[in-house]
């Protein structure tokens, strides 16, 4: 019932969402900003009328009109590697360097980089990197990036590593934070007075009780990776779903590219549960 | 223990910093050693040619150098983060009154509505710039509209998409206090809902809500420079087509960056580093004073763990001292907080003074 009521509402935001740059208007004799809503209902019958005739429509991408259908897989596929390997990333990071592997001194250095590089804005790292990546390339003669869509790998792992950052950052620090509190628990008291190794307690008490908040959680580490996926698409060239959304204002491609965003988040976030839930049959006692 | 490493390092240089930041915000422009539309001549010094693009630390005139068309790079910072603190802090004030009411009160509700979850969960999943991307992106180019009305549009929508995320948060923390036994006893005593939730819910929270208000003010300025990654500047963008120039109006700091973006790829990119250095040391004073409060608030109320986690604080608590001697002159954290208003008090009035 919860997951009807939710998937109702995110159909409302996108539809609402993709048709807002067609309604919001400038009055250029008053200067101000209306709203023309009339224009609303014509557009979602004319999107549902072209559906109905088994096309996607088309986009415009520079000066050329392109049929959306011919492009959407490929796009579709990119955006969703970029995605999903960044979110994993994000995860398997998170955890290691969060929870199993933060009570060495080694990995202590690791953390205190994390530490500060959560204290600044995803954006400004983004920057950062790139500004990092033109000078590597300067200095060695080493490409890794490229602005061309059709570059192959380098139009993946560059972007793949950015998109990770940000749900890194906020992952590691939700982890660690939960993983401190968890531990002043007389459950964890109990568990060292017996004499458990402190592997044993970290998997057997410690992540089972952290569980629950990480995939709370996931929804929001999902949607950080989304904006920033967003952001570098955009930046880097790269050929994914938001070339529909930020190339034109017309309500077609944005709501296409949008739903296909949804579609995405949600694979994305169920293989994750998938991983999540092998990790805790393989390695955890039930 | 060690006293050197048990400082709260984080705590002083946030607020010494962000001390400095409203400083720059108010006095900013009488500080600007140029106004906004004066530019640097090209000239021959000594047989040197000086010429826009100028570079950082090699005139006096202009410290930080120039861009490309020799307007001065700290004039305009100077004249641009007044914006940026203050749309972003009045963006925050108005979520977080919105927020925390509605979450208070919710959070005291016996169940929670399913439909109310259902669309924090389903709202949360859209990235916020992505809803301002599209409001924004039909009347933010070519000055249509005055930039004052794009900056209330902005704070507007900005402070009412993301009030759902802090009316989740504040919900669920003011649930988990709502159990407790003491709000129990309040309402066998009589307390109706309002003195629950403003005399009992609301004292416990207080300080990870003034942490929380502190974290989303660096959160809006992460979402300007999003926007700003995007063209999109707070207060309107002028854009050139011959020459595809962006062109933020306000001078705002997240504007800056993202009108110098394109310098990323030239010879002159401290053009870019400027204000991206600017903007990062204000998120970075922000979250060092958010860090800081919330280790001293963690000091204070932390179980300590049994197992070795690799987290833990050095800081030792700071406890209230009731019935302490009574001082002429305050001490310690309370003396340096005194200073620092009176300097910045005296700075500000030597600025006035010396303006002409």
């Amino acid at each position: 019932m919860r997951i009807l009521q939710q998937a109702v509402f995110i159909f409302i935001i996108i539809i609402f969402l993709a048709a807002i740059p067609a309604i919001i208007e400038i009055n250029p004799l008053e200067k101000n900003i209306t709203w023309n809503l009339s224009q609303m209902d014509q557009m979602y019958v004319e999107f549902i009328r072209e559906l109905a005739r088994g096309s996607l429509g088309t986009y415009q991408l520079g000066g050329q009109v392109r049929y959306i259908a011919a492009d959407i897989t490929k796009n579709f596929f990119t955006s969703f590697s970029i995605l999903l390997v960044g979110v994993l990333a994000a995860v398997v990071t998170g955890l290691l360097f969060g929870l199993f592997l933060s009570r060495f001194t080694v990995t202590r250095i690791i953390n205190i980089l994390l530490n500060i590089l959560a204290a600044i804005p995803d954006f400004i790292l983004i920057i950062f990197s790139l500004v990092l990546a033109i000078k590597i390339y300067e200095v060695t003669g080493v490409r890794m990036i490229a602005f061309r869509p059709d570059a192959g790998a380098l139009n993946t792992w560059f972007p793949m590593m950015l998109t990770a950052i940000a749900p890194t950052l906020y992952m590691f620090k939700l982890i660690a934070v939960k993983y401190y509190q968890t531990s002043g628990e007389d459950y964890i008291r109990t568990a060292v007075s017996k004499g458990m190794p402190a592997n044993y307690i970290n998997f057997q008490h410690v992540y089972k009780n952290i569980e629950p908040f990480i995939i709370a959680e996931l929804t929001k580490v999902v949607s950080l990776a989304i904006g920033n996926l967003f952001i570098i698409e955009y930046l880097l060239n790269v050929p994914g779903v938001t070339k529909f959304i930020f190339q034109s204002n017309q309500f077609q491609p944005i709501t296409i590219g949008l739903f296909s965003m949804l579609l995405i988040s949600l694979i994305v976030y169920f293989s994750i549960r998938i991983v999540l839930y092998l990790f805790k049959r393989g390695l955890i006692y039930e | 223990m060690n006293k050197i490493l048990s400082i709260n390092y984080s705590l002083y240089a946030g607020v010494v910093l962000t001390v400095l930041l409203i400083f720059l915000a108010t006095f900013g422009p009488a500080l600007a050693p140029h106004t906004l539309t004066e530019t640097l001549r090209t000239r021959y010094v000594n047989g040197t040619i000086i010429a826009p693009p100028l570079e950082p630390f090699h005139s006096k005139d202009y410290p930080l150098g120039t861009d490309r068309w020799g307007y001065d790079l700290l004039s305009m910072i100077l004249y641009g983060i007044r914006y940026t603190l203050i749309i972003s802090t009045v963006v925050t004030i108005f979520k977080m009154t919105a927020g925390t009411i509605i979450g208070l009160y919710v959070g005291t509700w016996k169940k929670s509505p399913q439909w109310l979850e259902a669309f924090e969960n389903a709202w949360s999943y859209v990235p916020l710039f992505i809803i301002l991307y599209f409001f924004l992106m039909p009347i933010t180019f070519d000055e249509k509209v005055e930039s004052f009305i794009l900056i209330s549009y902005f704070i507007i929508i900005a402070s009412i998409i993301s009030i759902p995320s802090i009316i989740s948060s504040v919900r669920k923390k003011s649930k988990e206090i709502s159990k407790s036994i003491f709000i129990e006893a309040a309402q066998t005593l009589g307390a109706n809902r309002h003195r629950v939730v403003w005399k009992h819910i609301f004292p416990q929270l207080k300080e990870t809500l003034l942490v929380m208000f502190i974290l989303e003010i660096v959160h809006v300025i992460a979402i300007m420079g999003q926007l700003a990654l995007m063209k999109i500047f707070i207060g309107g963008t002028i854009f050139r087509p011959d020459s595809q120039i962006y062109l933020s109006i306000t001078k705002e700091i997240a504007g800056l960056v993202g009108s110098a973006r394109e310098n990323i790829y030239s010879n002159s990119t401290y053009i870019l580093y400027i204000p991206l250095i600017t903007l990062l040391m204000i998120t970075l004073s922000f979250n060092l004073l958010a860090n800081g409060l919330k280790n001293r608030i963690q000091s204070a109320y932390q179980r300590t763990p049994w197992i070795k986690t690799g987290f833990e604080p050095t800081l030792v608590s700071k406890r209230k001292v009731y019935h302490g001697k009574l001082r002429f002159l305050p001490s310690g954290e309370k003396l340096a907080l005194i200073i620092l208003i009176l300097a910045f008090v005296g700075a500000g009035t030597y600025v006035i003074l010396n303006k002409g």
